[in-house]
Formats: C-alpha cells, structure tokens, sequence
C-alpha cells in the first residue's frame, strides 16, 4: 500500500513538473504594449549642401573608349544578375574650375558644468535610471507553416542558457519591430530593443525536399496551442525568468498592436511581389559610364600631368 | 551617384600600397582624402612622397579596375578631380618606388612592362602599364583598334593617333596617266 502511494506520489510530482514547463501561458492582461512612434523624417536642410552645379561643364581634352562585359548583382533576391555589354568612357578634361568646398571645422562644443543645477541633476538621475531599465532581446524565430513559431531566447545575447518556447503567433508580422514598449498593471514601462532572426519553414517543400534524397521527413513535435489570442508555451525546464517575462512582453504586444503589425507586413511583401513583378517584367540593363577625371593645381607645383 | 555613402569613404580606407622600393622600407603613404564638389563629382587629393610614381585605379564593381588617364610623381600636393555617373565608384591609389625614376618625364615615358609602349601612352588609351597583355585581344603593342594598320607600337614610333585612321600610307594618292 505505502509503495502505491510512493508511485502515485512521485507520478504527481512529475506531473506537476511537467505541466509547469509546459503550461499554455498568455500575457497577462494588466499589461499593455505599443509600437515605438514612427520616428520624424530627415529634414533636408540638415543635409550637407553641395555646390548647385547639377553637372560641371567639361572641356574634353582625350577619351578612351572601352566596351566591357559586366555581371551585375540583381536587384532583389531571386532574380536573375544584370549582364550586358557597357561602354565605359574615360573622359581627361580641363579643369571645370568648381569652387573649392569650404572646410568647415566646427567647434568642440564646450561641455557645460549643470553640477550645481538640482534640478538639472534630478533630470539625469531619472533619464539614466529609465536609460538602465531598457532591454535588449535576442531572439531566434523559427515559423513553421506561417502558423507556428518555435522561439529561442538568449538572455543578454548569451548562448548558454536559451530559453525555448513555441508560440501561435506568426512572427514574421514583428519582421518591422526594433523595439516596443510594455507598461506593466503598476505603471512601469519596460523598452526593449528587439534583436531578431526570423526563418521560415514550409512543411511540404520541406518533406518534397527531402523525398528528393530518399529521405523521410520527420516534422517537428508541436505542442498544442490555443487559436485566437496569443499564447506559448515554454519547453525548457527551470526557464530563465526575465525570458519569460520576454516572452510575456511579446505576446502583449501582438494582442494590442498585431492587427497593425500584420497590416504592415503584408503591405510589404505586396509591394516587395510588386517590385519583384516588375523586375520581371522589365529585366533591368546595366549602364554605359562616363567618367570624368582633371588635374587640380592649386599649389603651382607640377606633380601631374 | 551618392558621395555621402560608406562606398565614398571605403576607397580612403581601402587604398592598397603597391610598394615596389628594393630595399628597406617604403616611405608611409599619407591618406588619399575624398571631398564632394559638386554632384556627382568630389576631389580626389593626397600628399606625394620625394621619388614616387602615382597612378590611380578605379572601379564600378570592385573586381575589374582601370587606370586613370594620368600619372603623378614626386612629394608636394596631389589634387585631382572625378566626376562619374555610375552608381557605384571605387578609387584606390597605385603607386610605387621605381629605380631610375626621378622626374615625371621619367614616369611618364618609362616602360614598366617592357611592351614597348611608354606608361603614360598605355593608361592615356586604357592600357595596363604593368601588363603587355592587358586584354584578351593579343600584346597591347600588337593591337590596331583603329584598324588603319598601324598596331600601337607604330602608332607610337610614328606620333600618329592610335584612335584614329590616320595611316600616313593610307593618305598617299596615286595617280595614273
């Protein structure tokens, strides 16, 4: 009888065990996560000015005329390189007398002591202590038929504890996410920036693959995860607590901001099958090249001919 | 063409020092610096060593280079315009100690590889000057692409333009009675 019990107690315990490391979680929802704001774009007056010469006039004094057959990188992935013959001309010409760019040297700016600034001081202590509380994830994501996506954290990028979770989420929608935000239910905010790899497997192109090597194809144990809300679950036992609050965080952020990630996705790899399209379509040529080369003498020493 | 691109400052890092001096070691070769002029178009500069000889290589691809259609020589201020409409521009210096070359002259009319054609004729016309072969197409001193039947060797000899058909025996009339 006392080694029944025994059985069933140590039965239990593994159990338990198991259904710790293997629990569906979801984030919780006292926790709100966001996109970062679409950061402003560049003013073109912050740009370095160049002379408004759109092209200098040249007076030709020799050219050289060479037809070169070029092998060019495509212009996407998958695409077939860019080949052609170029004729490369080689102008030597008169100096164009262009302006000579001003050497603009700035000044160091002179470090300011705020040291006697309280207020000043206060602001620094709470932008380094906001500053401290920013994260960097390293996550590999493995997407298995679009519906599936095994995830392996590293915490603090290190290798020696990788956190392995499966979740049902497609995480190709976070393709765009750099970094995000997370507010907890007591107010604070956790920012991470989000160090990302993402590979996609596809089943059948896998197993036809395969097949084409004799091999079988062995798919992947699955867990079983919910529909709908984002959910996971970690597989590794004793997992690494602020991975799991990583986790957590991620899956936040899909529930709140997943419909636009997705949105923002797949109006990429629309236009990215447009662009590809239109590649296709219109197979792009390599182009002659004209160059242009001058002797510039402002010291009156000839060095140059 | 975009100067402001890492691939405008990557030729500054990236020069390569050909340094041919027989014995001890070359000079240090200061820094070429790039600077944008105008559009498409930057200045090219960089201090020269006492005894010298400079030629300037570029590419659209990094893998085929050309000699530029001059030669520099000697210590003091190197400045040199480029103006090109690839999308793409790499230049790196080329240079180096030769024996026996002490002028520009001296650069510009030696014979580094010996095909009988002088430097300066065979980087003017897109020529190695450190190969009698450079193209596919036979010795640089064999070739006649101005098909007049003067090959470049003559061409040179007689002062005549290796671009153009310009062969004196060509322009010979005869007449009959």
């Amino acid at each position: 009888m006392k080694l029944r019990l025994w059985i069933l107690l140590v039965l239990l315990t593994c159990l338990c065990k198991q259904g710790l490391a293997q629990e569906v979680r979801t984030a919780p929802a006292s926790t709100s996560g966001r996109l970062p704001a679409l950061m402003a774009p560049v003013d073109p007056a912050d740009r370095v000015a160049l002379p408004s010469i759109a092209k200098p006039d040249f007076r030709i004094k020799g050219t050289q005329v060479k037809l070169i057959d070029v092998v060019e990188a495509p212009p996407m992935v998958g695409l077939p390189p860019v080949e052609g013959t170029i004729t490369l001309k080689v102008h030597a010409v008169a100096d164009p007398g262009l302006p000579e760019p001003a050497r603009v040297v700035t000044p160091r700016p002179v470090q300011p002591d705020f040291s006697d600034n309280p207020e000043f001081m206060a602001q620094l202590a709470q932008l380094e202590k906001e500053q401290l509380q920013d994260r960097f994830a390293f996550v590999s994501a493995t997407v298995h038929d679009r519906s599936r996506t095994r995830l392996t954290c590293y915490p603090s990028g290190e290798g020696h504890t990788p956190v392995t979770a499966w979740s049902n989420i497609d995480f190709n929608h976070f393709r765009a996410c750099r970094s995000f935000e997370v507010t907890a239910a007591e107010g604070a905010t956790r920012r991470y920036y989000l160090m990302l790899g993402i590979g996609n497997e596809h089943s059948e192109q896998r197993r036809a693959w395969l097949a084409t090597r004799n091999i079988a194809w062995e798919p992947p144990e699955i867990p079983t995860l919910p529909e709908g809300a984002p959910a996971f679950m970690v597989v590794t036992e004793n997992p690494d607590p602020a991975s799991v609050q990583l986790l957590e965080d991620l899956h936040a952020l899909y529930r709140d901001e997943g419909s636009r990630m997705a949105a923002n996705v797949a109006a990429f790899e629309k236009a990215h099958e447009d662009r590809k399209a239109h590649f296709i379509a219109n197979p792009p040529k390599p182009k002659d090249i004209t160059v242009h080369f001058w002797k510039r003498n402002t010291t009156g020493k000839e060095t140059t001919r | 063409m975009h100067l402001f691109d890492l691939k405008y400052s990557l030729p500054a890092v990236l020069i390569l020092a050909l340094a041919l001096k027989s014995g001890g070691d070359p000079v240090p070769q200061a820094q070429v610096t790039f600077q944008p002029a105008a559009q498409d178009t930057f200045y090219v500069d960089w201090e020269g060593v006492a005894g010298r000889t400079y030629f300037m290589h570029f590419s659209t691809n990094l893998v085929d280079w050309h000699f530029a259609p001059f030669i520099d020589f000697g210590d003091g201020a190197h400045q040199r315009g480029v103006h090109s409409d690839s999308d793409r521009f790499f230049l790196r210096l080329y240079y180096g100690d030769f024996p026996g070359i002490n002028s520009l002259d001296d650069a510009m009319y030696a014979d580094f590889d010996g095909d009988g054609l002088s430097n300066i004729f065979e980087v003017t016309y897109g020529y190695d000057p450190f190969e009698s072969e450079s193209t596919l197409d036979g010795p640089d001193a064999e070739l006649d692409p101005d098909d007049d039947g003067l090959d470049h060797a003559t061409e040179l000899a007689l002062g005549t333009d290796p671009m153009a058909k310009d062969n004196p025996m060509l322009q010979l009339e005869v007449t009959v009675d």
